[in-house]
């Protein structure tokens, strides 16, 4: 399992891990004789422009690839970056990926800033991943149908 | 492949702004524990639907991108790391030049930071102006030549805006590229 993103994806200032860490602790619960590695490429502050510059970071033997960079890219929203840009730079991530010799499945996690502060432009921009996703035909997953399935053990954890 | 999404679960219409508490963030927008475990939640549940309805045969990759930008296209991906900084090795040494300023008002982000305003042509001074600074190659990878590492003080200053990169080894990989 390979995540990129930014401190989002590293679970900075969560109080206990990351997203893809419990997602790994289900994993192993659920396929306990599998060996599986976590390869954590994220780094705070990074954004898609930041990896589709290293792309050759990704681990050839990635199974899965978790991309968690919208919080961030939805920073540089307010210089002369468009939506179409974006959608470009999201895409060269994914489409890396996608290439990787094992053929990983490939996740977009899309989780917007804080509420509060987000403008109906930053609203109207939490879309980029959307038309990639559907492009390369595979599914929407609500978070709202998925309530409870990994708390199998005792929170917050490190 | 398959798009988490938190906007169509919890916010789907501007309008109809969510409780708050649904995504308790601190720091920023960095959402707490319960947030990150409700995204492995999710995780593990595509995980099962995935399992449960095999695709079949798994479609080629496109061969050409969907959303294509020149700009995007011009990007680069480095080949070997030219620079290793951490923020505390660079706290120590002197101001890389003029226009630079130390920048700390977030714990982890600190750095070297370069006010790209003061040359007349840029207006952001964040990562994503590298990509409009990075010229692009007309001639294939393998002619082109190799970037010496430079010394700190000689970096474009838009590339090395953000200087919080790891000192971790970083694997060769030349066949992404076709």
């Amino acid at each position: 399992m390979v995540v990129v993103g930014g401190s989002v994806a590293i679970g900075f200032a969560s109080g206990g891990a990351s997203s893809s860490y419990y997602f790994l602790e289900w994993l192993q619960w659920r396929y306990p004789s599998a060996s599986i590695a976590r390869v954590v490429l994220a780094q705070g502050g990074t954004d898609s422009f930041y990896f589709a510059a290293h792309l050759e970071r990704l681990p050839r033997n990635a199974d899965l690839v978790i991309v968690d960079y919208l919080t961030n890219d939805l920073g540089i929203l307010d210089g002369d970056t468009t939506p179409h840009i974006m959608r470009a730079v999201a895409e060269k991530i994914v489409r890396a990926a996608l290439a990787l010799p094992l053929r990983p499945a490939v996740v977009l996690v899309a989780l917007f800033r804080t509420i509060a502060l987000t403008t109906r432009q930053h609203f109207a921009f939490q879309d980029i991943a959307r038309p990639t996703a559907r492009t390369r035909a595979h599914r929407i997953v609500k978070i709202k149908h998925a309530r409870r399935s990994t708390r199998h053990s005792p929170r917050p954890t490190m | 492949m398959t798009l988490v999404s938190f906007k169509d679960a919890i916010w789907p219409d501007f309008e109809q702004r969510p409780q708050i508490t649904l995504y308790e963030t601190v720091q920023g927008s960095h959402p707490i524990w319960t947030v990150q475990q409700l995204i492995a939640d999710t995780l593990a549940y595509a995980c099962a639907i995935a399992a449960a309805n095999p695709d079949g045969a798994i479609p080629p990759v496109p061969a050409a991108p969907i959303f294509l930008d020149a700009t995007v296209e011009a990007l680069e991906t480095c080949r070997a790391p030219l620079t290793h900084y951490t923020g505390t090795t660079l706290r120590a040494a002197a101001q890389p030049g003029a226009g630079w300023r130390w920048w700390d008002l977030r714990a982890t982000k600190e750095g070297w930071e370069y006010d790209a305003t003061t040359t007349g042509h840029l207006q952001e001074r964040r990562l994503a102006t590298a990509r409009v600074r990075k010229p692009p190659s007309s001639r294939p990878s393998a002619e082109r030549p190799r970037l010496a590492p430079a010394a700190p003080h000689r970096l474009h200053p838009p590339l090395t805006f953000w200087m919080n990169f790891s000192a971790t080894s970083i694997p060769a990989w030349d066949n992404y590229f076709p």
